[in-house]
């Protein structure tokens, strides 16, 4: 099984993780609603490398990872903070 | 045997099924005899799921508690045994559970529970952990080859240390296992979900069959 590795509990089974989507910048709350719906609906889905949430489900901790998704090859995982790799988020 | 108390265990179906005999145990009603135990199986499984214990979480909850004497574990995924016999897990920076002596006494869980109130505790929260989890014990020489059908992760002995915590999937279901060893016997605690405490149990009778797996009550359990 394809192994994650959780900044918080170390390398654990894929099936313990669920994907959270895309890092990306959180609208002011005053921003245009076409922002907002942009930021809850749009998805980049571009190849290359995406900064995404994901959660360890065992024990509830988000964190966030890099993943090249030609290859869905997870590059890196930290608790949340700015991306590792100069990936934008 | 008859029982006054109102505390039962979420296993209290399957566990009436083997002929438990129930006993009085902290303010709860514990199976104290299954017929037929062998608790020098090469795996045992008890129900400790009345047992106390509780958690606290928060930014404060470090300070809170040790305000209040408690020795805390350095890191996260690490437990630290305290001198009344209570085992205190630490599973994230400011998140604690706490389980009771082997032995029933409340003491320390009553102590601290008595303690909080929301408005003194600052961000440390309570956590009530009796309700929401069923408490397993499994120990035994072939404990950790059981696990290896059931868990992702290496729990033998010689790569998780007694104390150590894992916060896994064990049977498909999030749970937290704790290394406690009894002497030299190699012993987990196994919380999870308490509403899908009976689905664990029979998951875990069918995996300990094959290692001659034997359900025990909890007057076998060896002292600490």
């Amino acid at each position: 099984m394809k192994i994650m590795n959780c900044p918080l509990n170390g390398p654990r089974n894929i099936s313990e993780f669920a994907y959270g989507g895309d890092v990306r910048p959180v609208p002011n709350d005053d921003a245009d609603p076409k922002a907002w719906a942009d930021y809850l609906y749009m998805k980049t889905n571009q190849p290359g490398i995406a900064v995404e949430w994901w959660i360890h489900v065992p024990t509830s901790y988000w964190f966030m990872a890099e993943r090249d998704l030609r290859t869905d090859e997870i590059l890196a995982t930290y608790p949340p903070k700015l991306p590792a790799t100069g990936a934008t988020p | 045997m008859a029982s006054s108390s109102l505390r039962r265990s979420f296993l209290r179906v399957p566990l009436n099924k083997i002929g438990a005999t129930w006993a009085d145990l902290a303010s709860a009603e514990i199976a104290a005899l299954i017929p037929g135990e062998n608790a020098s199986a090469p795996v045992v499984l008890r129900d400790l799921s009345t047992m106390p214990r509780t958690g606290f979480k928060g930014a404060d909850s470090p300070a809170w508690l040790e305000a209040r004497g408690v020795v805390l574990p350095p890191a996260p995924n690490l437990a630290t045994k305290q001198a009344d016999g209570s085992l205190v897990a630490r599973l994230a920076p400011a998140e604690f559970l706490i389980l009771g002596a082997l032995n029933g006494d409340s003491a320390a869980t009553d102590r601290l529970d008595s303690a909080w109130t929301i408005d003194s505790a600052g961000f440390c929260f309570q956590l009530p952990r009796r309700d929401s989890h069923a408490w397993l014990h499994l120990s035994g020489d072939k404990v950790t080859a059981m696990f290896a059908k059931i868990c992702g992760v290496d729990l033998r002995t010689k790569a998780f240390a007694n104390l150590a915590i894992a916060q896994t999937s064990v049977a498909r279901l999030s749970a937290i296992v704790i290394r406690d060893d009894l002497g030299n016997i190699p012993s987990y605690h196994l919380l999870a979900d308490s509403a899908s405490a009976i689905y664990l149990w029979e998951s875990l009778e069918d995996a300990m069959k094959e290692f001659s797996g034997s359900i025990a009550g909890y007057s076998s359990l060896p002292a600490p």
